[in-house]
């Protein structure tokens, strides 16, 4: 596959260096979710140790709220999908909308995150309460921290196609994929921290 | 049927409702951790496969992810027995 | 050569042979005391011998780190270096101030921590050569013709490693305080930014000796530093499980630090790719050798030896036994060792005119010097597993526990000798390639 395939947005995602997004960014995710997974099993094998004290705690968590930001993250991530199909079509403006509205379930994660940790924060279940709350402050945080990366890259998105230029199709597909991982985590982390103890 | 994009999110949203009612009234079923994790990987793999186009992708890719998400179920499963 | 002021590579190189003598010397000196002939023990007590043991180590690899960044950076910018002659002062400057620093390990002056032993007033002498060695290396890069991907890593590697520097140099009353910025240095330097020194110049040679096109080998560049630092950053909590600090460190300390040979398989994988990809018509054999070997050596060394015993499960009963020092002597071999011997062997030839590609001595030399390494690394895992059992799990008394592992001991000084014959060997090498010259200067 040449450079000129790849700029007239002929990628053959079957060759296994170009899955959508590009290599670099499958690499990325891969590490990422053997990272989260890892912890993930930290904390399954430390809850044998303490199984009543995880059940008490993982019952102190709102798993309502966990549930409405899966809806969250899983619209904006049909949102996402629906931006990028717009580009592969040459429809910019579409896309751009998408893009916003991709943001705005980001943004509406956020916000009802924020409300769930002040309420921990309020009735003192702080990083150090217990080990389970250690692994929830520190698994959700990591999380934030990456939605928060994610909606900065898609905001540049959204700035590129508003522009209305010719957006590298490689590029966009690698900012979608970001954003697509940090669901994926949150798929993993929701049953493990609010259902599963 | 074949799946689009519309028809993802939908099952997406079942799967989510499945997952709220499984998990408050099944609770101490025997296999509740897989059966939970296993709808969890459903999604996952719905989200990667559509959304994220993977099904476009090399064999290798698609492998890695259904392997990671067999792995994840089964080490937790057998962790959590 | 392709220019002239490439030369000065070579004494930093010198410098870097020098040093490893008294690295191995110091060595044997502890083999032995361990094994109770400690007759120099007047002079060269074990902490004063373990100390130069590990300063020369660290001084004889950043030497050779110099060499190589004055050796490639030319011939990547397409340009000379810039005022030449600030390279020499600033070699005979770290000679002094480390002839300095190791005269008085031995009038005990120095102050505790290990690797970093050297005195604050030192300190700031180091601190000052380093920064003018990174000022000579930026000039010649801006006044340079081209700006590779590969010059980047490897100054910013070094850059990195100067700002990381600067954490050792703060004093805190709090020894748990001071133990968390010590590792700022050590960890982040051999477990992050070294990591950008090596890939930089792995890539360099490997661009050379494999032919094949530069922005495929650079491409998987950024794939390891993006390894490297996802992993390393936070990885440097394997080093706070047991300090005295919140015991989070225990969990994100673990995790992270397991990722850590994601980068070193990384780099495993690139070279040899690369390698088999490519024309195999490079002449210096050898060169190819020291550069795979340091990519292979390197993730068995670093990467699953680090595995080993990275876990807080594991590390509770082998902190700061001999399993310890099972992964760093094959960890620092193969990563760092192996690579400057690795930029040393291709760069010789090309600075002396003297083309030594494929010849017995060389040979002999690597295969000595691996063969000893391991024999080595293996009578550290024996006998620090003995060690950890003995001493940790049952509890005895840690000279008895000494006493009872002497034997591995005798291993130990038996792959330190072959080790010792091959460095020898490449000492002799070394040389017999004669000076630099400038007949060697490519028209």
């Amino acid at each position: 596959m040449s450079e000129t395939d790849i700029k007239a947005n002929k990628i053959d995602y079957k060759n296994f260096f170009y899955p959508p997004g590009g290599i670099l960014i499958w690499i990325l995710i891969m590490v990422e979710l053997i990272t989260f997974g890892a912890a993930l099993i930290a904390l399954s094998i430390n809850s044998r140790e303490n199984p009543e004290l995880y059940h008490q705690s993982r019952l102190m968590l709102n798993s309502t709220y966990g549930a409405i930001n899966t809806i969250f993250l899983l619209t904006s991530g049909y949102f996402m999908a629906r931006t990028v199909y717009y580009v592969k079509q040459q429809k910019l403006d579409k896309a751009a909308f998408n893009n916003k509205m991709a943001m705005i379930g980001g943004l509406l994660f956020l916000l009802l995150k924020s409300l769930e940790y002040y309420e921990k924060i309020e009735h003192g279940l702080t990083i150090g309460y217990n080990t389970f709350f250690t692994f929830y402050w520190l698994l959700t945080a990591f999380h934030v921290i990456h939605v928060l990366v994610g909606l900065g890259i898609l905001f540049f998105m959204y700035l590129g196609l508003r522009k209305a230029k010719r957006p590298d199709i490689l590029n966009v597909e690698a900012g979608a994929s970001f954003w697509h991982m940090c669901d994926l985590i949150w798929l993993l982390l929701f049953p493990m921290l609010y259902l599963i103890f | 049927m074949k799946l689009t994009q519309k028809n993802t999110i939908i099952f997406l949203y079942i799967l989510t409702l499945l997952t709220a009612l499984f998990s408050n009234y099944a609770y101490g079923w025997s296999f509740f951790v897989t059966i939970i994790l296993g709808l969890s990987a459903i999604k996952f793999m719905l989200v990667a496969f559509e959304f994220m186009e993977m099904k476009k992708a090399h064999a290798a890719w698609q492998f890695l992810i259904v392997f990671y998400l067999i792995l994840f179920v089964g080490i937790i499963s057998v962790i959590l027995h | 050569m392709k220019y002239k002021t490439q030369k000065v590579a070579y004494w930093f190189w010198a410098l870097s042979m020098l040093l490893w003598t008294i690295q191995l010397t110091y060595g044997f000196i502890m083999g032995f005391a361990r094994l109770g002939y400690d007759g120099l023990h007047q002079w060269i007590p074990f902490n004063t011998a373990h100390t130069v043991h590990l300063n020369t180590l660290v001084v004889w690899l950043l030497a050779g780190f110099m060499g190589a960044a004055y050796y490639i950076i030319p011939e990547e910018a397409e340009t000379e270096l810039w005022k030449p002659k600030l390279a020499y002062l600033q070699l005979i400057a770290l000679t002094l101030v480390g002839v300095a620093a190791l005269a008085g390990y031995h009038f005990n002056i120095w102050e505790g921590r290990k690797f970093l032993e050297i005195p604050r007033e030192l300190d700031y002498l180091v601190a000052i050569d380093v920064i003018l060695f990174l000022v000579i290396l930026l000039m010649t890069i801006l006044k340079g013709k081209k700006k590779s991907t590969t010059v980047w890593v490897l100054f910013g590697g070094l850059a990195g490693a100067a700002v990381l520097y600067l954490p050792g140099m703060i004093t805190f009353d709090s020894q748990v305080l001071d133990s968390f910025f010590r590792w700022w240095v050590v960890h982040l330097w051999v477990e992050g930014v070294w990591e950008l020194i090596m890939g930089g110049i792995l890539a360099f040679l490997l661009i050379k000796l494999t032919g094949v096109d530069r922005e495929v080998i650079e491409k998987w560049l950024y794939v390891v530093i993006g390894l490297t630092f996802l992993s390393g950053i936070l990885g440097t909590g394997h080093h706070y499980y047991y300090i005295g600090v919140n015991k989070i460190w225990l969990i994100v300390g673990g995790i992270f630090s397991a990722l850590e040979p994601l980068a070193f398989l990384a780099m495993t994988l690139w070279a040899l790719n690369m390698y088999r990809k490519g024309q195999k018509k490079h002449p210096n054999t050898l060169a190819i050798y020291w550069t795979l070997g340091a990519a292979i050596v390197s993730f068995l060394g670093a990467g699953v030896l680090g595995l080993a015993h990275t876990l807080p499960q594991t590390n509770l009963y082998t902190h700061g036994t001999l399993v310890t020092a099972m992964h760093g002597h094959l960890a620092f071999w193969g990563a760092y060792a192996m690579i400057v011997l690795a930029i040393m062997t291709y760069a010789m030839p090309n600075l002396t005119g003297r083309k030594l590609y494929d010849h017995a001595r060389g040979r002999m030399a690597f295969w000595l010097s691996n063969v000893g390494i391991f024999i080595m690394v293996s009578a550290f895992a024996a006998a620090g597993v003995a060690q950890v059992y003995l001493e940790r799990v049952l509890g005895y008394d840690f000279g008895d526990v000494q006493n009872e592992i002497k034997p591995h001991f005798w291993v130990l000084i038996t792959g330190a000798t072959i080790l010792s014959t091959g460095a020898i060997l490449l000492i002799i090498d070394f040389i017999k390639y004669g000076l630099p010259t400038d007949e060697a200067l490519e028209s």
